[in-house]
């Protein structure tokens, strides 16, 4: 690098300039750093947003039919601030309003459940391998437990304040304990009796 | 090349990393798509489902955390072109509300991600930047879905009558002996609802009225939500 030729100064025969012989080579460590900046940068990006979906199937009627076994019924009202109201069995005037919350619900859902979830469990004893998700047998086979007329049927209901969220949660949480979509419902208004129950649970 | 005078150089040979380097970051940039510039941000729940979103014959209605409707569409590709699908959904609403629009402002309408003004006000959005887009949105609150005035319906109907035809002209070519690929064979058009987790229920509910419509009859249909970690 260093070497500078000597030109001297007259000019005279002897002293040819010479083209200086320039190193080929360039540092390419800069180019190699952006290289892997860029290569960090899209495997973490493109990976990261990940979407996926629940499907849902609602009546194509607008009533909903009326469970078969009334006492294995939950009915669960969605409220603001996340919180959740549920009842069991026939709404009746001695009904009351018990405050929970979606980590106590699921074990709730679960318990009423547990004839299925139970059969469940010995079906996924006996076929260790089933694959729910493309196994269409198994598919078939699952459904067809978890339609058991004595498994638990959930009403979820919502006042005007609940958030899009709190239903996405409770669908959820029914994926979680095992109820197919035939065996929930969305409804859509309060009965009277509920509002004022739901009043009185809030302010309580 | 180097020379290597007494001990061994302690440098070595990258030339096959960084290579592969770039053939990575090559590859990354080509095959990534950036979300596109949506006009709303919208923060969908969480949930525990594993199913994958339809990649096509989607229709996705959008709401936000304040209750404003969108909706979104893409155009397929067939045999290397792309079927104009909402070009000729506007078409159809358009004819149906009585609004003209400027063959630019239609080309433009053909690009737009997602979409959500009323009709009266299409034309000014559409020429609008995006700042602009920005204040008409928030002024006049997505598409109309109200008994009254109910766009949401008029836009779902469009797309169901524009969607039914390109299927059957599908068809048609693959009878004349035209060959697509599979994934651009077109299916039952499909229909998500991308609500914010803030949104009201109620507004969410009255959404999905709209879709229950006896004349819609779309009773079976997807909520988008981000996938829980484990």
């Amino acid at each position: 690098m260093g070497e500078v030729a000597d030109t001297g100064g007259g000019g005279g025969k002897k002293s040819k300039v010479r083209a200086k012989k320039q190193s080929t080579r360039i540092d390419m460590t800069p180019m190699v750093d952006l290289a892997f900046l860029l290569l960090t940068f899209f495997i973490l990006t493109t990976t990261l947003a990940e979407q996926k979906t629940l499907d849902i199937i609602l009546p194509s009627n607008e009533k909903v039919e009326d469970p078969p076994k009334i006492n294995n019924a939950v009915t669960v009202i969605l409220s603001n601030q996340d919180r959740l109201f549920y009842y069991e069995g026939e709404l009746k005037t001695e009904t009351k309003l018990i405050e929970s919350n979606y980590k106590e619900i699921e074990q709730i859902i679960a318990g009423k459940n547990k004839s299925v979830v139970h059969k469940l469990n010995e079906y996924i004893k006996a076929h260790p391998k089933a694959d729910f998700v493309n196994d269409s047998i198994a598919k078939a086979d699952k459904k067809k437990i978890q339609s058991d007329k004595n498994g638990v049927f959930v009403i979820i209901k919502y006042d005007s304040l609940a958030k899009y969220r709190n239903t996405i949660d409770i669908i959820d949480e029914m994926d979680i304990c095992g109820v197919p979509s035939g065996r929930y419902a969305i409804v859509k208004d309060l009965e009277k009796a509920e509002k004022v129950m739901l009043f009185n649970a809030k302010n309580r | 090349m180097a020379e290597i005078q007494g001990g061994k150089s302690p440098s070595l040979d990258m030339t096959p990393m960084v290579d592969l380097a770039f053939l990575l970051v090559t590859f990354f940039m080509l095959t990534a798509q950036f979300k596109p510039q949506e006009v709303v941000m919208v923060d969908t729940p969480k949930s525990v489902t594993t199913t994958e979103i339809p990649d096509h014959d989607l229709f996705i209605v959008t709401i936000d955390s304040v209750g404003h409707v969108f909706f979104s569409m893409e155009n397929p590709k067939q045999a290397g072109q792309l079927i104009d699908l909402r070009g000729q959904m506007l078409e159809f609403f358009a004819g149906k509300h009585q609004i003209a629009l400027s063959n630019q402002q239609k080309a433009k309408f053909s690009k737009e991600g997602m979409f959500g003004v009323p009709a009266q006000e299409m034309g000014a959005y559409l020429d609008g930047s995006g700042e602009q887009k920005k204040t008409l949105i928030d002024k006049y609150g997505g598409i109309p879905y109200d008994s009254t005035h109910n766009e949401l319906f008029d836009w779902i109907q469009a797309i169901q009558t524009v969607h039914y035809k390109a299927k059957e002209d599908q068809k048609e070519n693959i009878a004349a002996g035209i060959s697509y690929k599979p994934k651009e064979i077109m299916g039952k058009l499909k229909y998500a609802l991308k609500a914010d987790g803030n949104a009201n229920y109620k507004k969410v509910q009255e959404v999905i009225n709209v879709f229950q419509d006896p004349q819609l009859h779309i009773n079976s249909f997807s909520l988008i939500t981000d996938m829980e970690k484990f």
